[in-house]
């Protein structure tokens, strides 16, 4: 039980340390220039009653 | 990154139909190293540099953030998000005017918002505005027609910029999209002369003629096999048209097709 208890514990502490959006109003952003298409929207305000994908990702 | 083609087609299907895309380079690759991974992988979906703070992932990437219609974020971290994405799209009845249900007799003018034809959008509104008695029915035609006059303030902009770098061919296309989009309005015919006096400009037809012949030339040497040969046309090009926008442009894409 004690093995248990420190197993949970720790995989606790090693758990991404994120805020949870998912359900919450969006926050608010504005970007710069695009290194590719510069899109029509910018801001998160201008997309108001339309689907918006962030992702982030690297090159390597 | 794998998802790269997926997303590209998704750009292509989705992207002005409801779909913003914001790829952030969260890695802090260099802007050329990272214009010519793009430019190699035919990636033309918006993609930028850095992170946000508000929507900081978990330290691993990919992770991705999708904000569905009512603002709400609907799915954040890894996996199949394009489902949640088509379901989100399916909702929209009139993408890019910003409200999911408009007050019944406003679905045309509604539409014709969608299709650019702003005049014939705000006409339908003022007809609403004059006769209906439906206090939401008047509060969705003001809004439509605020809608309209934003777009036109939002093109202007748009031309103006492209205007200050000398890209000539984008400011011309976002000009005359309100000449068409307003006919009939002070804002069109505003819109329709300034793009003649562009036209007229010795100076500005210079630098779109080199543009015209940069986009071709960009596209003819598209699946040039080496370095050099991608390279050397730019080049070329540069010598030629000396002096012009087009020139730094094709200098800037030697130097990457060189480079890469």
């Amino acid at each position: 039980m004690k093995t248990l208890s420190l197993m949970l514990l720790l995989a606790l502490l090693a758990a991404p340390a994120f805020a949870a959006l998912k359900g919450q109003a969006a926050p608010d952003f504005t970007l710069e220039s695009s290194v590719t298409t510069q899109p029509e929207h910018t801001k998160l305000d201008q997309c108001k009653a339309e689907v918006v994908l962030i992702k982030l990702w690297g090159v390597r | 990154m794998k998802a790269l083609p997926s997303l590209q087609a998704m750009w292509n299907e989705y992207g002005g139909k409801g779909l913003n895309m914001f790829l952030l380079e969260s890695q802090g690759t260099e802007e050329d190293k990272l214009k010519t991974f793009l430019a190699e992988k035919g990636v033309t979906a918006p993609v930028f540099m850095g992170g946000l703070a508000s929507y900081p992932g978990d330290n691993g990437l990919p992770f991705a953030y999708v904000i569905g219609v009512d603002g709400k974020v609907v799915f954040e971290g890894r996996g199949n998000y394009e489902a949640v994405i088509k379901t989100e799209l399916a909702k929209i009845k009139y993408p890019g005017l910003g409200k999911i249900e408009i007050a019944k007799g406003l679905e045309g003018a509604a539409a014709n918002f969608v299709a650019r034809q702003y005049a014939k959008a705000i006409a339908d509104c003022n007809k609403v505005l004059d006769k209906s008695k439906d206090d939401a029915a008047k509060a969705d035609a003001q809004f439509i027609i605020d809608r309209c006059n934003a777009e036109a303030e939002r093109l202007k902009a748009r031309a103006d910029k492209f205007a200050e770098e000398k890209h000539y061919v984008e400011a011309i296309a976002a000009l005359e999209t309100i000449a068409a989009g307003f006919k009939g309005m002070e804002v069109a015919t505003a819109a329709a002369d300034k793009v003649k006096e562009w036209k007229k400009d010795k100076e500005i037809k210079k630098e779109l003629d080199a543009q015209v012949a940069l986009n071709k030339l960009v596209e003819a040497t598209k699946n040039a096999r080496t370095k050099a040969e991608k390279a050397k046309p730019l080049r070329d090009f540069a010598k030629k048209y000396e002096g012009t926008r087009a020139a730094m442009d094709a200098s800037v894409l030697a130097d990457k097709a060189e480079a890469g």
